[in-house]
């Protein structure tokens, strides 16, 4: 039975016309091994079966806008009421029901407008509800033009048959995509073909989109594997799960391929047809490899090789490292342009050597070599050690998980060692591992493309479907884009996105400590933001009503890790904290940060960016500190006009705005002592007033539009208070409404509201309307 | 002499490490940095004399130091990594250490 509107464009059970069929056996197939089988991955349904009893839905949609059709807007006429929550009446011909008709007659609804220049625009939607290790997931893509890009991942509950929905917690690209929610409804019926999607995007300000999308397959990516082997080496490529009998009771007995296990992760599995044999003199005289004979090998036998990103993986089956014994396997290829494309395992390692007493040492080693060529290569698509999860350039906030049971923790690692992994593993990978292979943009998982560890984690927040919290990082300008040496501050909004009140903590966003900051630049890892401070400060309750947020800057220019934003280039900012019980994870912010304009700037670069003036800028000043002190003078005196000049000239006046004591001892190393004892002794200099005053002035009040938008409004607002303050202190009140008045103008004019202004001088803009 | 094999493992960032066995340095190095793929950074085979070395790890732009004295009737490989905590952290095992 057929859709009315959506004809198949085939009978039922017939294969596709015009496709061959893939996967062939492949010629280095172990002896006594099965050959991988062939089939055809677009007729093979749930356990394997043909159509017409193929049940589930998941799987890649596709839509396309005609070639020459032009793009549409949202028509400003009443449209058709959004489906209701709930089962939604079913033709018995499956076809789809007028409700849902008239909900994709919208697009027929719309105004097409002539703007030009018209666009090849295509989506994709990856539904993950149903079939192997259902993620509840659906992630998309948007393709506009040559390279507009935005992908996004929701997590989907089920709200109706065959119909789920969910909030959008991730958002990637440089193209625009506003929305929030997603409704999809499954069309066709339950027991025939797949049928088509129907997809509502709604929220984010944006009027609501809906589009059909048309069945394309049941996998989320392709991948093409290539087997060599070492001469005189064997490629354990199959396993015979049944042949162990330490394994669950539960695990099917069937002879298990690397393919079928990537299958059930996701992919359309295809073989290169290129297997063949290496020559041990690749691995020089020793006979055992050094990574870069391996990267050599790589070159030279895979046939796929190429510089460039692709979903193709070259496999080495050989006998030892260079390393020794100790190494049974490993992804080598992090190096060059292109990481992530080559794996080996070496067979005469460890993973050979069945421990003492073992009663089946046979099947014990052939399952741990065919573990070993599943983990390595699950490295290549990214992928990190379960225990790893949280270290090097985690995108979102995560969890390690030294006891997961995956292909991608080490079995001996677990408590009980690697009788107790595998006694409990079903030859799979994690949850967050296939939510990572499944929904992260491709180019994080895409061999050749993000460097190795690069996203690997991706996520393992727990974001509610139903977020009550909206966490957004954000630039006060036009434009996220970034003088050269001007410290980069950006910030961070907290929005109650709820119908109801909330109490969070006000300090929150002062808390770095409880935050995950992820800076990236393109084309390199990403690095975790760490400050140099950590701010154990007390909570501070703070209701915060409907649609209210509260606000807060965030001085990212540089911390423990050195100045991550320091050269030109783009980037992408991204935070993550946890909020009462729910993990919260911001929009990724991305920015730019411009060449240097002059050769002044470079000659400044030369020493700025150190770790004394990252301190002195993260913490307001220092009278300690002089080296980094007298780059900063002399970054005013050679830049007095520039961005970086005004958050120079504020940090070398605050010492100046109060007198500091400071203990002096003896110079050289000397054995503790007491401070008397080594003559030391308290010294107190004065405020310099006259100093202080003309830094401040030069710094907010010269070009205070400019202030504004280099130390964001909060932080400008904040900076001014606390001067008026001051000038108050010293008697100077005519001054201090002056700065208050001259800092409302300005922030009003950047259309900071007035509600902003009201409170005491020094008081801080906390909640506001969103 | 008996042979104990240190193994520097997680979380090592371009760090310049100083291993010492019984006071004596056995090894100096810049820019140690754990291939995230396998686990290890680098390996020593440091030859001790006495059934208890001290051991002592230190990794010096972060100012951090380890102090062991593993029983070497036990113990033969010694794996160090730095904790997602910042502090270092020890293994200690008969058999090596294997990675993947």
């Amino acid at each position: 039975m057929t859709d009315k509107k959506f004809t198949q464009t085939r009978a039922r059970g017939q294969k596709p016309a015009g496709r061959q069929g893939t996967a062939a056996a492949p010629r280095g197939a172990e002896p006594g091994g099965a050959a991988a089988p062939a089939r055809s991955p677009e007729n093979e349904g749930l356990f394997g079966w043909p159509w017409p009893l193929h049940r589930t839905v998941s799987g890649l949609y596709t839509w396309r806008r005609p070639k020459w059709q032009l793009p549409k807007v949202p028509s400003p006429f009443p449209q058709p009421p959004e489906w209701p929550v709930g089962p939604p009446p079913i033709h018995p011909s499956g076809a789809p029901s007028e409700e849902a008709a008239e909900l994709a007659s919208d697009e027929a609804a719309a105004i097409r407008l002539p703007i030009l220049p018209v666009l090849h625009e295509k989506e994709e939607i990856r539904l993950d509800v149903d079939g192997r290790y259902p993620q509840m997931t659906a992630s998309g893509t948007r393709y506009v033009g040559l390279g507009g890009q935005a992908h996004w991942v929701a997590g989907l509950a089920s709200v109706g048959w065959r119909t789920w929905a969910g909030a959008i917690w991730y958002r990637d690209g440089g193209l625009a995509f506003p929305y929030t929610n997603v409704a999809i409804r499954a069309l066709g019926s339950w027991w025939g073909p797949p049928g088509n999607l129907l997809a509502t995007f709604s929220g984010g300000g944006a009027p609501t989109m809906t589009h059909t999308y048309t069945y394309t397959s049941r996998h989320f990516h392709p991948v093409e594997f290539e087997f060599d082997t070492v001469e005189n080496t064997e490629a354990v490529t199959t396993y015979d799960t049944g042949s162990h009998p330490n394994r669950p009771e539960t695990l099917p007995v069937e002879n298990l391929s690397i393919e079928q296990v990537y299958d059930r992760a996701g992919f359309r599995v295809t073989r290169s047809g290129g297997d063949g044999t290496v020559p041990l003199q690749g691995a020089g005289a020793n006979g055992t490899w050094s990574d870069a004979e391996m990267h050599d090998a790589m070159q030279t036998y895979w046939s796929r090789f190429a510089d460039r990103a692709q979903w193709s993986l070259w496999v080495l089956f050989a006998a030892r490292h260079d390393i020794g014994t100790g190494l049974g396997g490993i992804m080598f290829d992090d190096i060059g342009p292109n990481h992530r494309q080559g794996t080996a395992i070496f067979n005469d390692s460890f993973i050979s050597q069945a421990p003492a007493g073992e009663a089946n040492a046979d099947a014990w080693v052939r399952r741990m070599r065919f573990w070993t060529a599943c983990h390595e290569m699950g490295h290549a698509f990214n992928l990190a050690h379960s225990w790893q999860k949280s270290r090097g350039t985690p995108w979102i906030t995560l969890a390690d998980d030294p006891e997961a049971r995956s292909f991608m923790n080490y079995p001996y690692g677990v408590d009980g060692g690697q009788t107790s992994f595998f006694a409990d593993f079903a030859f799979r990978f994690s949850d967050p591992e296939l939510l990572f292979m499944r929904h992260a943009p491709a180019r994080f998982v895409q061999m050749g493309n993000a460097d190795w560890f690069d996203h690997h984690g991706f996520r393992q927040a727990r974001v509610s479907p139903e977020p009550k919290l909206r966490l957004e990082v954000r630039t006060n300008r036009e434009r996220p884009q970034f003088a050269f040496l001007e410290p980069v501050v950006l910030e961070l909004k907290l929005t109650n996105v709820s119908p109801h009140p909330l109490l969070v903590d006000g300090n929150l966003l002062a808390a770095t400590d409880r935050m995950t900051v992820i800076l990236k630049r393109e084309g390199r890892p990403a690095r975790q933001w760490t400050p140099y401070a950590r701010y154990n400060l007390e909570a501070e309750p703070t209701a915060l009503a409907p649609g209210r947020s509260l606000y807060a800057p965030l001085r990212v220019a540089a911390g423990i890790n050195g100045w991550d934003l320091a050269e030109p280039g783009n980037y992408t900012v991204q935070l993550a904290c946890h909020v009462n019980g729910e993990d919260l994870v911001s929009n990724p912010l991305a920015l730019r940060v411009s060449a240097p304009a002059a050769y002044e700037e470079e000659r400044v670069a030369r020493d700025l960016f150190s770790e004394d003036v990252g301190r002195i800028l993260a913490f307001g000043g220092s009278r300690f500190l002089t080296a980094g002190n007298e780059i900063l003078d002399d970054a005013v005196e050679r830049l007095p006009k520039s961005r970086v000049a005004i958050h120079a000239r504020l940090a070398l006046a605050e010492p100046d705005t109060c007198a500091y004591k400071s203990l002096e001892l003896g110079e050289g190393r000397r054995e503790m002592t007491s401070a008397a004892a080594d003559a030391g002794r308290i010294r107190i200099r004065t405020a310099d007033v006259k100093k202080a005053r003309a830094a401040m002035d030069a710094a907010l009040l010269e070009r205070p539009a400019e202030a504004a938008e280099t130390l964001g409004h909060v932080g400008y607002k904040q900076r001014v208070d606390r001067y008026a303050a001051w000038l108050t202190e010293q008697g100077e009140r005519g001054a201090a409404a002056k700065c208050g008045d001259l800092a409302r103008k300005t922030l009003s004019k950047r259309g900071v509201p007035a509600w902003v202004f009201e409170g005491p001088a020094g008081s801080e803009a906390r909640a506001s309307v969103a | 002499m008996k042979q104990l094999t240190i193994d520097l493992q997680d979380g090592f960032e371009d760090d310049t490490v100083v291993i010492e066995v019984d006071g004596r340095e056995v090894y100096r190095k810049a820019h140690v940095r754990t291939r995230q793929q396998i686990g290890l950074a680098d390996t020593v085979v440091a030859e001790v004399a006495g059934p208890r070395p001290r051991v002592e790890v230190r990794l010096l732009e972060r100012r951090l130091a380890l102090k062991l004295e593993p029983a070497l009737e036990s113990v033969a490989f010694l794996g160090v990594s730095l904790g997602r905590d910042g502090r270092l952290e020890s293994r200690e095992s008969a058999e090596p250490f294997g990675y993947l």
